[in-house]
């Protein structure tokens, strides 16, 4: 019985991470129609800005906090700048893809140029002691990771249910055209969806650097996580995205039941195959591809 | 109301419009008529300035408005319905009324829902039905419902009554009909040519880029009418 509580737990938190990085990640993709991977090296940023802010400035932990999640919507922004010179030249959505992994590869050294391939603690909450609940244990931290994710997703719904600037975005990612015509500025657009999917994966990388050990390719990790579980759930659908992860954390942690648990990443790997093979749309089954 | 005075445009370098003068009067509805690929959707386009113009001017109001972006172009009274129900599929009614008054004020925009829900009551019974889930002539009125958020002096439409059953288009045109009366004028692109020569005040027929010929209803028994429409085929 322990078991089966551990593993739950352990698949919401897992689950809970992959939702904030697809999130983010479909919500740009449904606006700007090509595959930001990129999008890992704000998670990885946002960890080692903490870890800067910090650790090592030693700031209070919330000012830390607040300025780390700023600075990722602000690298999300000048991300965006880049995409933007190259749309201007008339690059594919190939194009833009292949910019995206550069861009990943390129973000990636720069940490390991700047603070070292050795392993990063932020000390932060993480040795407080865990909770028993029917048998299985999850620390305070955790239990923060969950609800936090939660809440944020939460606040992504109605933001693009609600909101005029959701609706907006919503529009354009639904027929880019006719939102020109009734007078929807897509550049700008596009520049909302990658700070708010920033931000996202700015608070993303935050409660990542507090849980786990910081290195510089973590980013890549948890992209391809999250790509799995935009790909799962149906991509550019929010909502999809987010289901995709919880299912995603669930089929790896309740997977190494039966297998070793050194096949934890090839179960994501697995998944993401078999989706791409026999249900390219994903569950919430929305159209691949850019230009419609 | 509005002049366009000897206009070349097309897209990048592929002149399509060679030199096209039209003249809207106040609340009239012009018909726009011609074979595929003559450049019916470019006139409206371009008015609209969606692609490229070289040369001519388009004059609304006393005022030259060639160069103005899109949101001015609203802003003056000009609204744009494109060709092919072009609609929000998967934002509601509602929402995509609201899209078309993105650029206006939050009062306006509630006053006008009320005057689109008035016109076109079904839009307010699905006002909460993803657009997707609409027949193709509901969906053709809501893309018109969308352009009416703006409160239209000119209304641009292209090719409304395409793929409608011989009932839905006819509800269209009498739809188009209501709305010209309330003070709206309309330039309404159509294949449709015995029909839309019908409901226009005047004609404008199309050929490659250029205008062959205009008039009011006489204009169907033109001789040459027949010849460009059906020359060719
Ligand atoms: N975006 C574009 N880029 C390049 N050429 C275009 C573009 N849009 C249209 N054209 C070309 O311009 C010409 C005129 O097109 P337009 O759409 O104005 O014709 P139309 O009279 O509206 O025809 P239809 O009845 O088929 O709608 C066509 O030869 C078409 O191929
Ligand atoms: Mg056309």
């Amino acid at each position: 019985m322990g078991i089966v509580i551990q593993l739950l737990i352990n698949s919401l938190i897992a689950g809970a991470i992959y939702a904030l990085v697809a999130a983010g990640f479909s919500l740009i993709y449904s606006t700007n129609k090509f595959v930001h991977f990129a999008h890992g090296s704000v998670i990885a940023f946002s960890a080692y800005m903490l870890y800067l802010f910090y650790s090592i400035l030693k700031f209070n932990f919330g000012i830390a906090v607040i300025l780390t999640i700023l600075f990722s919507g602000v690298f999300g922004y000048l991300l965006n700048l880049i995409y933007k010179k190259l749309r201007e030249r008339n690059a594919s959505s190939v194009i833009l893809l292949i910019a995206s992994v550069g861009l990943l590869i390129l973000i990636e050294s720069l940490i390991l140029i700047l603070f070292g391939a050795d392993v990063k603690t932020i000390g932060f909450l993480k040795i407080a002691k865990g909770l028993e609940i029917f048998g299985g244990i999850i620390t305070p931290l955790q239990i923060w990771i969950i609800i936090i994710s939660l809440l944020l997703l939460g606040f992504l719904y109605l933001f693009m249910k609600k909101t005029k600037i959701g609706k907006a975005m919503r529009a354009v990612a639904d027929n880019k055209d006719v939102a020109e015509i009734v007078g929807i500025s897509s550049e700008k657009i596009y520049s909302y969806s990658f700070i708010i999917g920033s931000l996202i994966a700015g608070i993303a990388g935050i409660l990542v650097g507090l849980e786990q050990n910081l290195e510089p390719a973590m980013g890549t990790n948890l992209m391809i996580k999250g790509f799995t579980g935009a790909v799962i759930g149906g991509i550019g659908s929010v909502s999809g995205a987010i289901l995709g992860s919880f299912l995603l954390g669930f089929t790896e942690n309740y997977g190494i039941w039966f297998l070793p648990s050194g096949y934890k990443d090839a179960i994501a790997f697995t998944l993401l195959f078999i989706f791409l093979l026999f249900k390219p749309r994903g569950i919430l089954g929305k159209k691949w591809g850019g230009d419609k | 109301m509005l002049k366009i005075n000897n206009l070349h445009a097309g897209y990048d370098k592929i002149e399509i419009l060679k030199g096209v003068n039209i003249d809207v009067k106040n609340n009239e509805i012009i018909a726009l008529i011609g074979p595929n690929g003559a450049g019916k959707s470019t006139i409206l386009k371009s008015i609209f300035n969606l692609c490229n113009i070289y040369s001519g001017e388009i004059i609304f109001k006393d005022k030259n408005i060639t160069k103005l972006q899109t949101y001015e172009l609203i802003h003056e009274g000009i609204s744009y319905v494109p060709q092919g129900r072009q609609i929000f599929r998967e934002l509601t009614v509602k929402e995509n009324l609201e899209m078309g008054a993105f650029i206006l004020d939050k009062n306006v925009m509630k006053r006008n829902i009320k005057d689109v829900y008035q016109k076109f009551p079904f839009l307010k019974e699905k006002r909460n039905e993803y657009a997707i889930n609409l027949s193709g002539g509901q969906q053709q009125l809501l893309a018109i419902g969308r352009a009416l958020m703006q409160n239209p002096q000119l209304l641009l439409l292209d090719e409304p009554s395409l793929g409608l059953s011989p009932k839905s288009m006819k509800e269209m045109f009498n739809k188009i009909k209501e709305i010209n009366k309330e003070g709206v004028s309309i330039i309404i692109v159509e294949q449709n040519a015995k029909q839309s020569v019908e409901i226009a005040d005047r004609t404008y027929i199309l050929e490659d880029g250029k205008i062959a010929l205009n008039g009011g209803k006489e204009i169907l028994k033109n001789k040459k009418l027949k010849d460009i429409y059906f020359g060719g085929r």
